[in-house]
Order: C-alpha cells, then sequence, then structure tokens
C-alpha cells in the first residue's frame, strides 16, 4: 500500500501537523484521479469524504433553473473541498463539485477522520484550528463576492 | 491648456460596455510620448471632458490608445464614435508607475476590471525590458468572463514563459475554464520574494483596498506597493481642486501613489 504521509504533509492542510498526527490521519487517506468533467460529488449526496486537491482544479458548481449551472467557486492545488463536515454527524454536499482537467486528490474518510480526532484530542485540535482558519477565510472570501467588489 | 485634435483610426469593442479608441493627430504621423500610468483629458465636442488612463505602449507613441467604459454622456458619445471622427485631447498628466524604480525586482501587477487599462502600458514595458525585472505575476479579476478586457492578449500573455498569468472571476457559466473566486484569492499563491518585490495595484477602491490587505500578508512593506486611484478630475493640472483627496489632488500629484504616502488617507471615509 502506498505511503500518502509524505504526500500529506506537504498538503497546506496538513503543514505543521506532528509526523504521528500525519500518520493518524494518513490512516483515513487514499489517493483519487480524476478526468475531465467527472464528478468529485453531487448536491445532495451524504458527504462520506473531503478531498484535499494536490493538483489539477475543480469547480463548485449550482443549478439555477434559469440560469443553468454557474460555477461559484474553483478549487486549485493546494486546497480543499468539503471541510464543513467537521462537527455534524451526517453532512451533504451542498453544491455538485466536478474536474475541470485532469485532478490528483487525496480524500479523507469522513467517519474514520472525525473517530481519530475524539479518541487523539491533539489530533482533534489541530484539525480545528486548520477548520476554523479555512472558514474564516471562506467568510471574508464570500462577503468580497457577495459584495460586488466590482461594482465601485 | 487647449486641446488638441485628434482622429479616431480604429474602435475595438472590448466587453458590452467598453471600448478601446485609437487617436492620432490627423493627417500627419507624429509621436505622442507619455509614461505607464499617465492619463489624458479627452473632450468630446459640445459634450464634456473626461479624463481616461492611457493604455497603448509607451514604446509605440505613434499610435494613442484609451480604453473607455461608456457611463455617462460623453462616455456614450466616445463609444459610439466611429473611426474618422474628432476628440479633444489634452495631456499626459500625472504621476506615473515607477517602472525604472522597479528594475531587478520582482513585480506582481494586480488589476480588477477596467483597471487592467492603466496597468496596460507598465506590462508592455515590463515585457519589453524583460531582463530587466525578476519574476512577474500578473493578476487579473473581473466580475464574469464577459467582463474581461484585452482577451487576446491575456490569451498571449499565458502563453509567454516569462511571465505567469492569473485571471480570476467572481462567477462564471461552467464553460469557463479559468479560475473562479475574488482577485484576492490568488495572491496567496503568486511567485515572488517579498523583500524584493513591486507591487502595483488598479482597479475598484474595494478590491485595492483588500488586495493591498493580501500584499501586506505576504509580507510586502507598504513603501513596495503603489496603487492607481481614481477621482473626478477636472483641470488635470491641480488648480481646480474637483480631485483633491486629503492633501492630494489626483490629478497632479497621483494617479499613481505609493500606498505608505497614502494610507492614512486611503480609508477615510470623510473624503
Amino acid at each position: 500500500m502506498e505511503n500518502l504521509e509524505p504526500i500529506l504533509a506537504a498538503h497546506p492542510f496538513c503543514q505543521g501537523l506532528a509526523p504521528r498526527l500525519i500518520h493518524e490521519v494518513a490512516a483515513c487517506a487514499s489517493r483519487l484521479n480524476f478526468t475531465d468533467g467527472q464528478f468529485l460529488c453531487r448536491a445532495g449526496e451524504e458527504a462520506t469524504r473531503f478531498y484535499l486537491i494536490l493538483q489539477g482544479r475543480v469547480s463548485v458548481e449550482i443549478f439555477s433553473a434559469r440560469r443553468g449551472p454557474i460555477t461559484m467557486q474553483t478549487i486549485g492545488e493546494g486546497g480543499m473541498l468539503g471541510w464543513l463536515w467537521v462537527n455534524r454527524e451526517s453532512y451533504h454536499w451542498p453544491a455538485d463539485t466536478r474536474a475541470a482537467g485532469l485532478t490528483r486528490a487525496l480524500s479523507l474518510e469522513v467517519n474514520c477522520l472525525r473517530e481519530k480526532c475524539e479518541a487523539n484530542h491533539d489530533l482533534g485540535y489541530e484539525i480545528l484550528k486548520r477548520y476554523a482558519d479555512s472558514l474564516a477565510v471562506r467568510f471574508r472570501v464570500y462577503s468580497l463576492q457577495l459584495t460586488d467588489m466590482f461594482q465601485d | 491648456m487647449l486641446p488638441e485634435i485628434f482622429q479616431i483610426q480604429r474602435v475595438r469593442r472590448e466587453t458590452a460596455d467598453t471600448f478601446t479608441l485609437d487617436l492620432a493627430r490627423p493627417g500627419e504621423a507624429s509621436d505622442f510620448a507619455f509614461a505607464p500610468g499617465q492619463f489624458n483629458m479627452l473632450y468630446a465636442f459640445g459634450l464634456g471632458e473626461v479624463p481616461i488612463s492611457i493604455s497603448g505602449d509607451p514604446a509605440h507613441p505613434q499610435s494613442l490608445i484609451h480604453t473607455v467604459r461608456n457611463v455617462g454622456n460623453v462616455t456614450r458619445a466616445m463609444c459610439r464614435a466611429r473611426p474618422g471622427a474628432r476628440l479633444g485631447v489634452r495631456g499626459p498628466f500625472g504621476v506615473p508607475w515607477p517602472v525604472a524604480e522597479m528594475a531587478g525586482q520582482d513585480v506582481v501587477i494586480v488589476a480588477g476590471g477596467l483597471g487592467l487599462a492603466p496597468l496596460r502600458p507598465a506590462i508592455y514595458h515590463l515585457l519589453g525590458h524583460r531582463p530587466d525585472y525578476g519574476n512577474f505575476e500578473l493578476i487579473y479579476g473581473a466580475r464574469t468572463p464577459a467582463d474581461l478586457l484585452y482577451r487576446q492578449e491575456l490569451q498571449d500573455w499565458r502563453g509567454r514563459f516569462d511571465l505567469r498569468v492569473h485571471v480570476s472571476v467572481d462567477t462564471a457559466p461552467t464553460d469557463w475554464r479559468g479560475s473562479v473566486g475574488v482577485v484576492t484569492t490568488v495572491i496567496p499563491r503568486a511567485r515572488f520574494d517579498p523583500a524584493n518585490t513591486t507591487a502595483l495595484v488598479c482597479g475598484p477602491q474595494l478590491m485595492m483596498r483588500y488586495t493591498v490587505i493580501e500584499l501586506l500578508n505576504r509580507g510586502l512593506a507598504p513603501a513596495q506597493i503603489f496603487v492607481s486611484m481614481e477621482r473626478h478630475m477636472k483641470c488635470g493640472l491641480g488648480l481646480c481642486g474637483h480631485c483633491q483627496w486629503g492633501p492630494f489632488f489626483v490629478c497632479k500629484d497621483g494617479p499613481v501613489f505609493r500606498y505608505d504616502v497614502v494610507k492614512d488617507w486611503f480609508e477615510r471615509r470623510e473624503v
């Protein structure tokens, strides 16, 4: 079985994580490739994984009956997708996400990681720190997007 | 200062409401020297005068190029004008981008919407003197793909190996193959040495404010960031006071300012 620890350690989400914690996260990880246009998730499906993007880019899309599919955001190398599961027992994807070109990602099993976070609060704290940071960045980005900076 | 008569040579549609006008002196081929970042006052006869940045190549001053957005009576008339029509030109005015002082450094250019127009002469200059500069990152954001200026040129620049071009739009239809997200999200990915970089920023003021925050987060000092301001300019000479911004006249002391010089005024609501 491929050792994913070096790949995890190199991803911005895991940067600064102690090797013993990387080891625990790696137990929940697998490597996936997506071809152009292939869906990583569909709106409404249960979110059982989240993804760390290693290479390529994914598009997060919502569907409007009047306007058709609209890309709200793209996530590229070093980004992550599906981080909202952290303190939810059951979470459903709010939007479609598909690969825009060949995309390589690490997939992390949500239940597996949650169990490890519960069992090892050091890991839980590290993951939550990253979650909070990511949340703060997303809030800032979305508020700017809603403000429409170009209306100025 | 009286306007000089120029003739429209060519009109190119950039977006639904934005056009690029190529101007030349009628009947003679002569240069119009300017520095990247400067602007002219363009006069539509009988309607009025507006400040428009020069968006052409300073190394090819035979053609005077302006990109104009149709936002009022004067600009509407300019956007509807056809080749052969005449406009009055006064200028060039204002403080330019510090392209000579940036030699030897990495350069980050961040443009939002129509803000790419006043930066384009600086881009031409940098590409024309490429060995004089370090890494060159061009970051351009717009509301949608349909709002992007100079699409063919962006495509050409993307093909170069000595320049990294990042284009991001706020929302897009699914056939858009580029990045989607506000332009500030690109800055953390840009490659430059913060200790030896100059950033040039132009766009709506809100976009510039958050761009500056991201650049400061990346380790740039306020003195390494230059912003191009927009105010209601009338005389272009610092006499009439229409464009006064705190202690500055944007037409004369700007439009390009070093951020540390203006940062106390950047956020003030009452100016």
